[in-house]
C-alpha cells in the first residue's frame, strides 16, 4: 500500500507538469461549450453531447500522448534501470495505470458536472439530467481514455517508435467514430456513439445507455488491460522472472482477454435505439406488406364495451406484457371477436372468472367462439414486440398509440391498408364511441390520453387507450393537453393553442373545397397535442384520433414562432387532411386512394399537374408488371389517368376534387 | 569552434538525417499509387481517392520530414551539445524548416501534378489557387506540428497534435476550424472559396515557422 | 564466500558478452576492471536481475540468486553507469521513492535518508530538485540510493565519472566505511579507483573473466616485461615504433625517462623494474 500511495503521488506530480497535454483537455472544456452554444437553438439538450465525437477523439489522441510519455519517462530520465532493479515492479505498473485512472477520472467528473448544467438549461432538474449525462460521459469518454493510455503505454515499450506509432494511428482511426462503416468489425471497434452526427428522433429517450453500448468499450478496456499486462510480461520475460506474481498477472491477463472475446462479439450488432429502428424496419417491411394485401373479410362486431382495464406489466428491452379486463355488453349468441396485433402471443384468457382455453387466435384476431350471452368480463394476458412501424416499446420509452390494436379492439378490423405495393399505413381503429378506460402501469410513470397527469394509474372514458413514455413534459395549456420533449414544450407551451386552430381552419376549407359538409363523427375541436416520436413512415408526421393531434417531434426542432408554426402545419396539411377525410375506420379496398390523396390536394389546389404524369407513366406504364392491390384500384387509376391526360388547370382541378371526393370516407351531408 | 553551423547546415546533411523516414514516406506515396491505380483500377472515383490520399499522406509525411532533423534538440544525449553552438534561430531554425519545406513540398505538387495529368476520370481541380491551398496546408501543418514539438519537447505531440487537427478538419469538413480547415482541398465547405482557406493557412504558418524559430533560441527552456 | 557465481554466460546474436564466469567474492571490495565493452556492465545487469543469463548459477549467502531474484532484489543495491531521475521532484523525494519501493517503513526511512545524505555531502541539497543538481551531486545522490534500505551487496558501474578529487577521496572513505560487513562490487576502467579502494579484482575481457586474490598476482603478470630507459626526446619515435610504451616522464636532465613493455631487453641501457598494476592489467589485455 505504501509503494502504491508513493507511486501514486509521484506519477501525479509527474502528470501535472504535462501541460502542454493538459492544456488541450481543458480547451476541450471550452469546445464543449463552443457546441452547446450553438445548438441551444436545436431544442434537443442533448445534441452537443450526441455529437461529440471530436472531443472524443481529441482525448483519444492526449490519452495516447500521456501513454507514450509515460511509458518514456524513465528511461528519459535514465532512472528505468534503477527502477528495474527494485522491488514491487507490478505494484508500480498497476499505480501507474491507476494514476492515470484517476487523473481521466476527474476530467470526465468535470466534464459531466459542466454537460450536465448545460443540458439542464434553467429547467432544475439537475439531478434526472446527471443520471443520464454522467454514465454516458463515463462509458464514452472515460473507458476509451483508459484503454487507449493502455494501449499506448504497451506499444510504446514493446515496439520501436518507428514502428510503434504508426499503429497507434492506425488504431486511433478505426476506433474513431466518423468512418461510417456498418460492418461488423467496424461497429465492434467504435469506441463512441454508433451515430455521431446525432439522431433528432431520439430526444425524448435521452442520452442513450444500455449494455450493448458499455459492453463495446468494455471489451476495449479489458482489451487494454491485457495488452498491458502482456507488455509488461514481456520485458520482464526478458529478465527471466517466473516468479507467482507474473505468473498471476499472466493468468489474468489470459482470462481478461478470453472475457473481451464475447463482449467483442456482442457488440458486433447494433445497440442504439436510432439504428436498430432503421433496422427492424428491413426485418418487419415485408412481413407487413404482406399483412397489408391480405384479403379482407366482412367487418364484425358483437357486443359493446363498457369498460377497458389495462395492467402494463415492467418488462424489459422490447417486450411489452400487459394484463386486460374487458367488460362487455349487449353480447349475443355468436362468436366475440377482438383485434389484436398478430405479434402479440395471448398467455391465457378468462371469461367472468374462469379460464377458456377454446379461444382461436387466427391472424389479427382472438375469437371466442361461445361466449355468454348478454355480458361478460374477459381477461387476456398479452406478451409480444412490435415494430418500430406500429409502436414504440424499449426499456425507457413507449409510444402506444389508441388508434392501433397493441390493446384488444372489440370487433374483426383489418388492421394494416396497403398503400399501393409498396407501403403501407394502420388502419384507425379507434372511431366507436368512448367508454370506460382504466390503465395501470408496473413500469414507471407514463402519459396518457386519459389525464393532463403524469403518475402510474388513469381512468378516463377515451375511444382507445395511448400510452407515451419518455422524457417527455405534460401540461394542460389555455385547456389543451400539451406533450412534448421538455426542450420542444417550453419553446412551444405559449404558442400550441395555435395549431388545433389552424388544423381546424384547414379541415373546413377542405370540406369547403370539395363540397361537403362536416360529418358529426369529426370533433370540433383537437383538445389533445402531443408531439412524440412517430416513426417516419407514410403515417410518421401526424396521426389523428378523435380530439387527439400526434406529431412527429423531430420536425419541431427549432425555436418556437408564430411563423415557423405556421409553415410546419401548412407542410402538415395534406396528411392531416388525408388523417380526416380518409384514414377514419371505414375500411375501402383502395391502395392508390392513401397513396395519391395527399398529392391531390395540391393538384386540386393549384390546377398544376407537377409530376404526376412522370410518376403514373412510371408506374402505370408499359411493358411493366402493372401494379395494384385490389381490382377496385382499376377504375381509381383510370381517373387519374383522365386527370393526367387533362389540359388546362380548370380540367385539372375539377377533376382533382371529384377524385377526392369519390375517395373521401366521412358522410357527405351535401 | 566549426563556424558552419553559423550558416546553413548543408543539405545532404539534412538528407541524411532524414534517410530512413524519407523513404519510408516515399514508399508509402508508392504504395498508394499502386493501390488506386492498379489493385482500384475500375473504380470511377480511383483519381479522386486517390488525390485524397495522396495529400492525407502528404500532410503527416511533412511531419516526419521537418521534425527528424530537430530531434536532436530534444533528445538529452545530444541537445547538451547542439545547443552549446552558435545556432541561431533564423537560418538554422526558420530557413532550415523552409528549405526543407520547399524541397518536400515540390515533390508533392509534383506528384499530384502527374496525376491529375494522368487521370482520364473524375479528378480534383488543381489550378493556381488549388496549388497555393495545398503548398499552405502542408506549411501550416510544418509549422503547428514544429511548435508544437519545441513547446513540449515530446516528438510525439510534435506529430499527434497536427494529425489531430487535420483528422478533425477531414472528419467534420473544417467544422470549428473556422479558416483553418487544412482538407479544404479533400472536403471542401460547400459554397465557400478556397482563396481564404490557403491566404490564412499561409499566414499562420509564417507565424508558427517565426515562433518556432524564436524557440529554438530559448535555450534554457529547451535545457529543461 | 557470500557470492558464487559459476559457469554464467550470456550471448547477444553471435556475440558471447560472458563466457562461463566464475566469482567468489567475500565481504569488502571487490574491483571489476576491463575495457570498455568487456562484458562489465552485462555482469552487472545480470546481478542485479535486469537481464537473464543464458546459463550459470548465482548463490548469495547460499541462496540461489536466480530462482529467487524477487527476495534478492530487497538486499542488494545498484548504481548504473548512467543514473538519473525525474528532473522536477527533489532529492528527497527521489531517495523517499526509492525508500519506500525497497519496502522500508517510514519512520526508519527518514532516519536513512538523512544518513545518506549526510554520508555522501547533500544533506544541504535534500530540498533541491534533481534537474537543479550538478553532474556530480547527481552521481552522488546515485550513490545514496544505491545504500539506502542497508544492502548486503552493493554494486556500482563506474562509481567516480563526474567526481571531482575531493568527491573521489571521499568517496573512498564512504565505500571503505560501509564494505566492513558487505560484499562491494565496483565496475570500472579507471585503474586508479581499483589500486585505492579494492581488496581483490577480477579482469574482464571478451567475456572472460580472472580472479586476481592481490595486486601483486597482477603485478607479477608483467614481471620481466616491463624495462626502465632514459633516452634523448629526439629518440623517442624510434622506441615508438618499435616497443609498447608504457609511461613517459621527463628527467632532471631533460631527458625522457620511459618504461617500455617487452619480452626481451630493448636495449643495453634498459632497466628491469617492478611492473605496476595497469602494467600487469595490459599484460592480461593483450595476452
Amino acid at each position: 500500500m505504501m509503494v502504491f500511495k508513493k507511486i501514486l503521488t509521484l506519477e501525479t506530480k509527474l502528470f501535472i507538469r504535462k501541460y502542454y497535454l493538459i492544456i488541450p483537455m481543458f480547451l476541450s472544456f471550452l469546445y464543449m461549450f463552443y457546441g452547446y452554444c450553438i445548438m441551444k437553438d436545436r431544442l434537443d439538450n442533448f445534441s452537443f453531447i450526441r455529437t461529440s465525437g471530436f472531443v472524443m477523439m481529441v482525448l483519444t489522441i492526449l490519452s495516447m500522448c500521456f501513454g507514450v510519455i509515460n511509458a518514456r519517462q524513465d528511461k528519459d530520465a535514465k532512472f528505468e534501470e534503477v527502477l528495474d532493479t527494485l522491488p514491487s515492479t507490478w505494484i508500480r505498473q498497476m499505480a501507474k495505470v491507476f494514476t492515470w485512472s484517476v487523473c481521466s477520472f476527474v476530467y470526465c467528473l468535470v466534464l459531466a458536472i459542466f454537460c450536465t448544467v448545460w443540458v439542464d438549461n434553467g429547467l432544475n432538474e439537475l439531478g434526472k439530467y446527471a443520471l443520464q449525462v454522467a454514465p454516458y460521459i463515463f462509458v464514452n469518454f472515460y473507458m476509451p481514455m483508459v484503454s487507449t493510455w493502455l494501449i499506448a503505454y504497451s506499444v510504446e515499450k514493446t515496439f520501436n517508435p518507428k514502428l510503434g506509432w504508426p499503429i497507434l494511428l492506425l488504431i486511433w482511426y478505426v476506433i474513431s467514430p466518423i468512418k461510417n462503416g456498418s460492418s461488423g468489425i467496424s461497429l465492434m471497434l467504435n469506441q463512441f456513439v454508433e451515430e455521431p452526427h446525432g439522431n433528432p428522433h431520439l430526444l425524448h429517450y435521452g442520452l442513450e445507455m444500455n449494455i450493448g453500448l458499455l459492453s463495446r468499450k468494455l471489451w476495449f478496456l479489458m482489451f487494454g488491460m491485457s495488452v498491458y499486462i502482456f507488455a509488461n510480461l514481456f520485458r520482464l520475460e526478458r529478465r527471466n522472472l517466473r516468479n507467482t506474481k507474473a505468473k498471476i498477472a499472466g493468468t489474468a491477463a489470459i482470462l481478461l482477454f478470453i472475457g473481451a472475446i464475447p463482449l467483442a462479439a456482442f457488440s458486433t450488432k447494433y445497440h442504439s435505439q436510432g439504428k436498430m429502428r432503421y433496422l427492424d424496419f428491413g426485418i418487419w417491411n415485408d412481413k407487413i406488406l404482406e399483412q397489408a394485401k391480405e384479403r379482407f373479410e366482412e367487418k364484425y362486431c358483437n357486443g359493446r364495451i363498457k369498460l377497458l382495464h389495462l395492467e402494463l406489466g415492467d418488462s424489459k428491452g422490447n417486450l411489452l406484457e400487459y394484463y386486460a379486463k374487458i367488460n362487455i355488453d349487449n353480447i349475443k349468441n355468436e362468436p366475440v371477436i377482438f383485434t389484436l396485433y398478430r405479434s402479440f402471443a395471448i398467455k391465457d384468457v378468462k371469461i367472468n372468472g374462469t379460464e377458456y382455453n377454446e379461444f382461436v387466435r387466427d391472424r389479427d384476431w382472438i375469437i371466442i367462439q361461445d361466449p355468454p350471452e348478454g355480458e361478460a368480463e374477459i381477461e387476456i394476458n398479452v406478451s409480444g414486440r412490435l415494430s418500430y412501424a406500429l409502436g414504440e416499446v424499449t426499456d425507457r420509452t413507449l409510444l402506444l398509440r389508441p388508434d392501433f390494436p397493441w390493446y384488444p379492439i372489440l370487433g374483426k378490423h383489418k388492421v394494416i391498408l396497403p398503400v399501393l405495393t409498396y407501403d403501407y399505413l394502420t388502419n384507425n381503429l379507434s372511431n366507436g364511441k368512448p367508454y370506460d378506460i382504466v390503465l395501470k402501469s408496473h413500469r414507471g410513470n407514463v402519459i396518457t390520453n386519459l389525464s393532463c397527469d403524469i403518475g402510474t394509474e388513469f381512468k378516463g372514458q377515451a375511444t382507445g387507450p395511448a400510452v407515451i413514455q419518455g422524457d417527455y413534459e405534460n401540461g394542460n395549456i389555455g385547456g389543451i393537453h400539451f406533450v412534448a420533449p421538455p426542450s420542444i414544450y417550453y419553446s412551444y407551451k405559449e404558442y400550441i393553442s395555435i395549431v388545433p386552430d389552424l388544423l381546424m381552419k384547414y379541415r373546413k376549407e377542405f370540406e369547403d373545397s370539395v363540397g361537403i359538409e362536416a360529418d358529426y363523427n369529426l370533433c370540433d375541436k383537437y383538445n389533445k397535442v402531443f408531439l412524440v416520436n412517430l416513426n417516419g413512415s407514410m403515417n410518421g408526421s401526424i396521426l389523428v384520433n378523435q380530439k387527439e393531434l400526434y406529431l412527429d417531434y423531430s420536425s419541431w426542432l427549432y425555436p418556437a414562432s408564430e411563423d415557423g408554426i405556421r409553415r410546419s402545419c401548412e407542410f402538415l396539411r395534406p396528411m392531416f387532411i388525408l388523417e380526416c377525410f380518409w384514414r377514419t375506420g371505414k375500411y375501402m379496398e383502395s391502395s392508390v386512394a392513401p397513396c395519391l390523396f395527399p398529392s391531390l390536394i395540391e393538384i386540386a389546389e393549384t390546377g398544376e399537374k407537377k409530376d404526376l404524369e412522370e410518376y403514373y407513366t412510371e408506374w402505370w406504364g408499359e411493358g411493366k408488371e402493372k401494379q395494384i392491390v385490389w381490382e377496385n384500384d382499376l377504375n381509381d387509376i383510370y381517373e387519374i389517368e383522365r386527370l393526367v391526360k387533362a389540359e388546362s388547370k380548370d380540367e385539372v382541378s375539377k377533376i382533382a376534387y371529384e377524385i377526392l371526393r369519390k375517395w373521401i370516407t366521412v358522410n357527405k351531408s351535401k | 569552434m566549426d563556424k558552419r553551423v553559423n550558416k546553413m547546415v548543408p543539405l545532404i546533411f539534412d538528407l541524411k538525417t532524414v534517410s530512413y523516414v524519407g523513404y519510408f514516406i516515399l514508399l508509402a506515396f508508392a504504395a498508394v499509387m499502386i493501390f488506386f491505380l492498379v489493385l482500384m483500377g475500375g473504380a470511377a472515383t480511383k483519381y479522386i481517392l486517390l488525390q485524397t490520399t495522396v495529400f492525407v499522406v502528404s500532410v503527416v509525411g511533412v511531419l516526419a520530414w521537418i521534425l527528424t532533423p530537430y530531434m536532436e534538440i530534444v533528445q538529452p544525449e545530444s541537445k547538451e551539445l547542439i545547443l552549446s553552438l552558435p545556432i541561431d534561430g533564423f537560418k538554422y531554425g526558420f530557413l532550415r524548416m523552409l528549405r526543407l519545406f520547399a524541397i518536400y513540398t515540390g515533390f508533392v505538387l509534383l506528384l499530384l501534378y502527374f496525376i491529375y495529368s494522368i487521370s482520364d476520370g473524375d479528378r480534383l481541380e488543381y489550378g493556381i489557387v488549388d496549388i497555393f491551398l495545398i503548398a499552405g496546408a502542408l506549411f501550416f501543418v510544418s509549422g503547428f506540428g514544429m511548435t508544437a514539438f519545441l513547446v513540449s519537447r515530446q516528438l510525439i505531440i510534435g506529430y499527434g497534435i497536427p494529425i489531430l487537427w487535420v483528422a478533425i478538419s477531414f472528419f467534420y469538413r473544417g467544422g470549428a476550424s473556422w479558416l483553418w480547415h487544412t482538407c479544404q482541398w479533400i472536403n471542401p465547405k460547400p459554397f465557400e472559396s478556397s482563396l481564404k482557406y490557403a491566404v490564412a493557412h499561409w499566414l499562420t504558418g509564417l507565424v508558427l515557422y517565426v515562433v518556432s524559430a524564436f524557440l529554438i533560441e530559448q535555450r534554457k527552456y529547451l535545457m529543461r | 564466500m557470500r557470492l558464487k557465481i559459476e559457469g554464467l554466460s550470456k550471448s547477444y546474436k553471435k556475440k558471447k558478452a560472458l563466457d562461463s564466469v566464475n566469482l567468489f567474492i567475500s565481504n569488502g571490495i571487490y574491483g571489476l576492471l576491463g575495457p570498455n565493452g568487456a562484458g562489465k556492465t552485462t555482469l552487472m545487469r545480470i546481478l542485479a536481475g535486469l537481464i537473464a543469463p543464458d546459463e550459470g548459477r548465482i548463490e548469495f549467502d547460499g541462496e540461489d540468486v536466480l530462482k529467487n531474484m524477487d527476495k534478492f532484489r530487497y538486499k542488494i543495491g545498484y548504481l548504473p553507469q548512467e543514473f538519473g531521475c525525474y528532473k522536477s521532484i527533489t532529492v528527497e523525494e527521489c531517495l523517499d521513492t526509492i525508500g519506500v519501493l525497497k519496502g522500508i517503513r517510514a519512520p526508519e526511512r527518514k532516519k536513512q535518508i538523512e544518513q545518506v545524505l549526510a554520508e555522501v555531502n547533500l544533506s544541504n541539497e535534500a530540498k533541491k530538485k534533481v534537474g537543479a543538481l550538478s553532474g556530480g551531486m547527481r552521481r552522488r545522490l546515485g550513490i545514496a540510493q544505491a545504500m539506502l534500505g542497508n544492502p548486503a551487496f552493493i554494486m556500482v558501474d563506474e562509481p567516480t565519472a563526474g567526481l571531482d578529487p575531493e568527491e573521489r577521496i571521499r568517496f573512498r572513505g564512504f565505500i571503505r566505511r560501509v564494505a566492513a560487513n558487505r560484499v562491494v562490487l565496483l565496475s570500472t576502467h579507471i585503474i586508479e579507483d581499483i589500486k585505492n579502494n579494492c581488496d581483490g579484482l577480477a579482469l574482464i575481457n571478451n567475456g572472460k573473466v580472472k580472479q586476481f586474490d592481490g595486486f601483486e598476482e597482477l603485478e607479477n603478470m608483467a614481471k620481466g616485461k616491463v624495462w626502465k630507459m632514459v633516452i634523448n626526446s629526439n629518440d623517442f619515435y624510434k622506441i615508438e615504433g618499435k616497443y609498447k610504451i608504457l609511461s613517459t616522464n621527463t628527467n632532471a636532465d631533460n631527458n625522457l625517462e620511459i618504461r617500455v613493455y617487452s619480452e626481451e631487453k630493448p636495449s643495453e641501457d634498459a632497466e628491469a623494474v617492478q611492473p605496476t598494476v595497469e602494467e600487469g592489467y595490459l599484460t592480461w589485455i593483450n595476452a
